[in-house]
This record gives C-alpha cells, sequence and structure tokens, in this order.
C-alpha cells in the first residue's frame, strides 16, 4: 500500500507499546518508520495543561497512537439543559484535527500537545455490540466526527471499513461521519445498507477561505457527496457554523443555490443549520491564532444560558430564517433543523418545538437509555 | 546567598540622590507617577543582580519581586531586558514567574516580547492598576509590523483616559481590537485622531467606553439602538419606566411597574398584552420583547 499523502503532515509519530499489534500501529511502520518513536507512556507530560497558541499548532503536527482506556460510546453534548436534543451519540477515534478552523471548539478543549489516534477500534465495536444487542430496534443515531474530523485521516486508519460494516447489520441504527474534507474513496468499494450518513460542514467558499484553513473547498465537498449518494450512501449537510459578516446574505444564497441545484430533498434525511458558538477561555486563543482580520474574532458575541459565546439571539434567528426560507423557496420539501440551539430559537424560527416540525420527530424523540453513564454529556 | 536588598523599602528611601541614580539606568519618562517603592526595588535588583552568581539570581529575584502583579512584572522585565539578553531574563525569571503566575506562565515571556515596544506611560497607567494576564492578553494578537506607530499610539492615549481599572481593561480590549479591525491605515490614524481629540477635550470615561465599543462591534450596537428607539417610538403608560436591556444573548426593553391590587395587575397585564402587539408591529420581527415586572412596595 502507498503511504496516504496525509502522514506528511506529521514530523513525529509517537505509538504506544500497547498499540505494537495494532494494525493502525502496523501500518504506520510500513509508511514512515523513520518517523516513529515507540514509547511506554504518554510523550511530553511536562507540557500538559492549558495550551499555549504556539502548543495548540505544534499538537497538529504529533500524532501519538494508543489504545483508548475509557468509554468510547457518549452522547453528543448538545444533550444538555437548556439545548433541544437531537440525540446524537458519538464515538470518539482520536483527538484533534489535522485542518485548522478559526472556530475549532478542540482550542479551548484540548489539554495534551498531541494528536492522538486510538488504535483499539475492536474495543469501541465491542460497546456499540453490547448496546445494540439491549437496543437494536431504536433508532440511534452515532456520529465519529465530535473530537477527530471522521474522515479527514480515515486513508490512514481505514475505519471508517469496519464501522459501515458494523452499522450494516443494524438497519435501525444510523452512522454518520462528519467531515470537513473531501476523502471518500477509500470506503465507497464497502457496501452499505444504507443506515451510513456521511455529511459534511458546508459554508459558503468565502468564509470556507477565510476562516476553515487546510479543509477540502465547497466544490469538493459537494462533489465528494455526488459520489457518495452516486454509491449508495446517505448524505447530510451541516449549514455550521454560520457565521455573520458584511454580505451574508448573498454567500449564503449562493450557497443555497449550489446545493439546491446539484441535491434534491430527497437526496438526504435532513440540513442541520447551527450559528457560531464558542467556549468564553477560547476567546484568547482564537484571537492569538488568527488575528482581527477573522470573521470569528470580529463579532460581538453574548454568553448564552449554557454558558457558550453566542451571536444575539436575533441576529441567529435571522441568519437561519433567511437560509430555511430561502430551501423552502426552492423546494418546501427541504428537512431543516437547528444544532445546538435553545428552545427559544426554535420557537422562534419554526413556530413550534423540533418534536412538532414535519420530518424531524424521529431525530428529537426520546430515547431509551442503558446507564446513567450514557446519557451523562461529555 | 549574598545579600540582598531590603524589600521592605519605603518611599523615604528615595533620596533625591538616589533618584538621579536611578534616572540614569531607568528612563525617567518611566519614573513618572510609579511608585517610589517599585523604583527602588528595580534600581536595588539591577545593581545586585550583576554581583550575584548565576544560581543565586532566581531566588534573589523571587525574593524582591514576589509580587503576584503581572503587569509589573512586565515592566520590570522591560527595564532589566535593556542591560541583560534574552536568554539571561528567561533563566532569572523563569521559577519566578512560574512560581506566581503559573497557569500564565507560557504566555509570561511571549507577552514580555511584546512590551518591549509598549510606551512608558502605558506601563505606568497598566501597572498601577494592576492589570492581570488575561486581561493583557488582547496584546498577544498579531498585526502587522507597519502598524506599529498606531498600536503605540492607542496605548498612550488609553493610558492617558481616566478609566477606572475596570474600564481600562475593558477599553484596551475594545480599542486594540478595533484598530486591528480597520481596514487601511488611513483609517486608523482617522479613528486615532477622533480618540484624541476626546481625550484632550476631556470627555467622560463612559462617553470614551462607548466610542471604542462602538468602533468594535459596529453590528450589534446598532441593533442596541434599534431596541433603543424602539422604545423611544412607542407611548408607555406613564406608570412604566422602560429601558433597553441585555440578558446574556437576548437584547430586549424591561419594563418595571407596581401593581397595586387584583385589578390593577388585569389592567396592566391587557395594557402589556397591546404593547406587546405594538412591538411586534413596529420592530423588525426579530426583536424579542423581554419584560418583566418588579414589585415595588407593594407585592404582585
Amino acid at each position: 500500500m502507498i503511504a496516504p499523502e496525509t502522514l506528511k503532515k506529521f514530523r513525529r509519530i509517537f505509538i504506544h507499546e500497547d498499540s505494537r499489534d495494532s494494525q493502525l500501529a502496523r501500518n504506520l511502520v510500513s509508511w514512515a518508520s523513520e518517523k516513529i518513536e515507540w514509547v511506554t507512556e504518554k510523550p511530553l507530560l511536562e507540557r500538559q495543561g492549558q495550551l499555549s497558541a504556539d502548543e495548540f499548532q505544534e499538537s497538529k503536527n504529533l500524532l501519538y497512537v494508543t489504545p483508548f482506556r475509557g468509554s468510547f460510546f457518549k452522547r453528543c453534548p448538545g444533550a444538555k439543559k437548556g439545548l433541544a436534543c437531537c440525540n446524537y451519540y458519538v464515538l470518539n477515534l482520536g483527538l484533534q484535527c489535522d485542518m485548522n478552523c478559526s472556530y475549532c471548539y478542540l482550542q479551548s478543549y484540548i489539554n495534551t500537545p498531541l494528536m492522538t489516534m486510538y488504535s483499539n477500534l475492536d474495543v469501541a465495536l465491542g460497546e456499540l455490540k453490547e448496546m445494540a444487542e439491549e437496543f437494536g430496534s431504536s433508532p440511534f443515531r452515532v456520529g465519529t466526527g465530535e473530537t477527530i474530523d471522521s474522515l479527514s485521516l480515515d486513508e490512514i486508519t481505514l475505519y471508517s471499513r469496519q464501522l459501515i460494516e458494523f452499522f450494516n447489520q443494524y438497519p435501525k441504527w444510523r452512522l454518520e461521519f462528519k467531515t470537513k474534507s473531501a476523502k471518500v474513496d477509500q470506503f465507497l468499494d464497502v457496501p452499505t445498507i444504507g443506515n451510513t450518513i456521511v455529511s459534511w460542514s458546508i459554508n459558503p467558499q468565502y468564509i470556507i477561505e477565510k476562516e476553515e484553513h487546510l479543509t477540502a473547498s465547497l466544490d469538493e465537498r459537494l462533489s465528494a457527496a455526488e459520489k457518495c449518494l452516486h454509491h449508495g450512501y446517505s448524505i447530510a449537510f451541516h449549514i455550521d457554523p454560520m457565521i455573520y459578516f458584511d454580505g451574508w446574505k448573498e454567500e449564503y444564497q449562493k450557497l443555497i443555490d449550489e446545493v439546491s441545484s446539484r441535491f434534491k430533498p430527497t437526496d438526504m434525511p435532513y440540513i442541520s443549520l447551527g450559528a457560531l458558538r464558542f467556549q468564553p477561555e477560547q476567546k484568547s486563543m482564537m484571537r492569538e491564532r488568527f488575528g482581527m482580520k477573522s470573521l470569528v474574532n470580529r463579532a460581538e458575541m453574548h454568553q448564552g444560558a449554557d454558558g457558550k459565546m453566542r451571536y444575539d439571539k436575533s441576529l441567529r434567528h435571522e441568519m437561519f430564517q433567511f437560509v430555511i426560507d430561502g430551501f423552502k423557496q426552492k423546494d418546501p420539501q427541504w428537512k431543516i433543523f437547528l444544532c445546538m440551539e435553545t428552545p427559544e430559537t426554535w420557537a422562534a424560527t419554526f413556530d413550534s418545538a423540533p418534536v412538532r416540525v414535519d420530518g424531524l420527530q424521529e431525530l428529537f424523540k426520546a430515547l431509551p437509555q442503558k446507564s446513567k453513564e450514557l446519557v451523562e454529556s461529555v | 546567598m549574598k545579600q540582598t536588598n531590603d524589600t521592605s523599602l519605603s518611599p523615604q528611601c528615595a533620596e533625591p540622590g538616589l533618584f538621579s541614580q536611578i534616572e540614569k539606568i531607568i528612563p525617567i519618562d518611566l519614573i513618572g507617577g510609579f511608585e517610589w517603592r517599585n523604583i527602588v526595588l528595580i534600581q536595588g535588583a539591577l545593581d545586585h543582580v550583576k554581583v550575584l552568581r548565576d544560581d543565586e539570581v532566581s531566588p534573589f529575584l523571587g525574593s524582591v519581586f514576589g509580587s503576584q502583579n503581572y503587569s509589573l512584572l512586565l515592566l520590570i522585565y522591560k527595564t532589566m531586558r535593556a542591560r541583560f539578553s534574552e536568554e539571561d531574563l528567561r533563566i532569572a525569571l523563569q521559577p519566578l514567574v512560574e512560581k506566581n503566575f503559573r497557569q500564565v506562565a507560557r504566555d509570561f515571556f511571549r507577552l514580555a516580547q511584546a512590551a518591549l515596544k509598549w510606551p512608558a506611560e502605558f506601563f505606568t497607567t497598566v501597572s498601577s492598576k494592576q492589570l492581570s494576564h488575561q486581561e493583557l492578553a488582547v496584546l498577544l494578537t498579531p498585526y502587522e509590523d507597519e502598524n506599529e506607530a498606531e498600536v503605540y499610539t492607542l496605548l498612550q492615549l488609553i493610558a492617558q483616559a481616566p478609566f477606572s481599572r475596570q474600564q481600562l481593561a475593558r477599553a484596551l480590549e475594545w480599542g486594540f481590537e478595533a484598530l486591528l479591525m480597520f481596514d487601511s491605515r488611513s483609517e486608523q490614524k482617522s479613528w486615532l485622531f477622533k480618540l484624541s481629540e476626546r481625550i484632550a477635550l476631556r470627555t467622560s470615561s463612559d462617553s470614551l467606553l462607548g466610542f471604542l465599543r462602538e468602533a468594535r462591534f459596529p453590528v450589534t450596537t446598532r441593533s442596541e439602538v434599534m431596541v433603543e428607539s424602539m422604545i423611544d417610538s412607542i407611548q408607555w403608560p406613564k406608570t412604566f419606566t422602560v429601558s433597553a436591556k441585555r440578558w446574556g444573548d437576548i437584547a430586549g426593553a424591561e419594563i418595571k411597574f407596581q401593581i397595586t391590587s387584583a385589578a390593577d395587575l388585569l389592567e396592566k397585564s391587557q395594557k402589556l398584552v397591546r404593547l406587546a402587539e405594538k412591538w411586534q408591529q413596529t420592530s423588525d420581527p426579530s426583536v424579542a420583547l423581554a419584560s418583566s415586572a418588579h414589585a415595588g412596595d407593594s407585592s404582585l
């Protein structure tokens, strides 16, 4: 096998001895043995804790492969008091991202100067199997793009292939990959029963160029989506985070035009919308890393009830309404919902609670709970 | 360790003769308004560090400058940097910084590098107001070298303004961010000129903050102006006190009134419903009407 291009991004690769027998470690040894250092404990322990801007940047160049020792399967952080939750569960297969979005929440989340990839997917699949045995007939949605992009490094791990095959056994469950890359070729030959959704965070190309550094262009993302559709995969789009700037309406209108000209509402179960949000402590790092020319640093943000910084509610509502109206004018069949928003914003935008919006009931219906740990937000 | 300076030096120690000695080491413009005690300490430290062995420098500095005042420590760095190499100072100050500012120690030397370019009066002001690391962190925002003169001017102006400690921190953040948001140097210069005019005219600190805020947040400021104009456009009952207010991410009108009886409650509730309808008609539909009734002496 030829070494994936993305491996060039890493200056050093640390592999924990406990991962030595994993397929991931074996692949890395065959592709980049000169960069590998075997370790018996987490490297750079002296640099743990709050990262400086430089350390955060450097962490993207240092890969650490290790088994994950905790519980892989967790409920999405949207499952918090005060937010309308769409029953999304997350399977964290790594931590950090090789791309560089100015608003990335990992800037306030990561406290280790490394990009971590977990080598024990078998354990994660074991957890899923245990859950599926009890609740296989409930409509669980499981996503892998919470703490690491689902697909940008998938050429290295090839985890997508095993996950798709696993989910093929549980038709009621949905697997959702969430990405800003266009890397899909590595799994397209795996047959799917249609319950794997490959989803893209999308934004106008103007935003991608200014704020979503090292990601695929809008056209590349949409082309990858077309490719997935062609191979029988479901797709979805997240227009998230919507970012305010002078001329936002023109740019988001172009995005609506582009998506609706290339896709039909029946091509995807939904489009989700979210507006820029971040933890207050992230502000300094964003400002230091991307300066005041970055759009995310320019707008006035206010602390919402959940503690996150958000645009003024009226501005969020205006932006959501604009996009919803834009799609509905193209075709009333488009199904759109809000991500990580308050019930009040839902009510203002849709005149209704999410469980009453046509086509979205299933997403927001309460699901059975296995254990206390499962419902606690990560 | 050799004899150290007496850290309990009082202002009385600063005799005219000593002043002239200090002048030789510390630029005179650093002294204006600065506490004598600190100047004496800096002077003493500068002299004393020269005769210490390498392994004695850090403990000595720790004993002299065991301060929780982050901006003072930056000032000390700047002053000492004129005499010592960056590497020597890093070795000498690292333990002190880690001891007193553990959470933010990693930022100290980067901020100290930036601080070498800050004007003296800015140091004097932020040190006397004891601005923290978090409040100074905005100055780590990257900017083009060609903007250095404008940044220098802004910091000079902010130091001259009559801000309280809390206002100073806010003004620094809004002012610095606003300056870097302008698209051209001519826009920056024009805005700085307006700011300097206001300061020269002894504009109040609240008004100066308003000026900085408007430059920093043109969008939401407009939306809040809109709420205020809507309040002005509606004829409110005389017994209602109405003002624009923000609750986190929601801006709206706060309505206060007193209830004197059950009948009064019913009447005022009906008025509120009519006012809410009028508000909806007047406003952009996205502006929410948030109201809260406050009981005065009587209970609701």
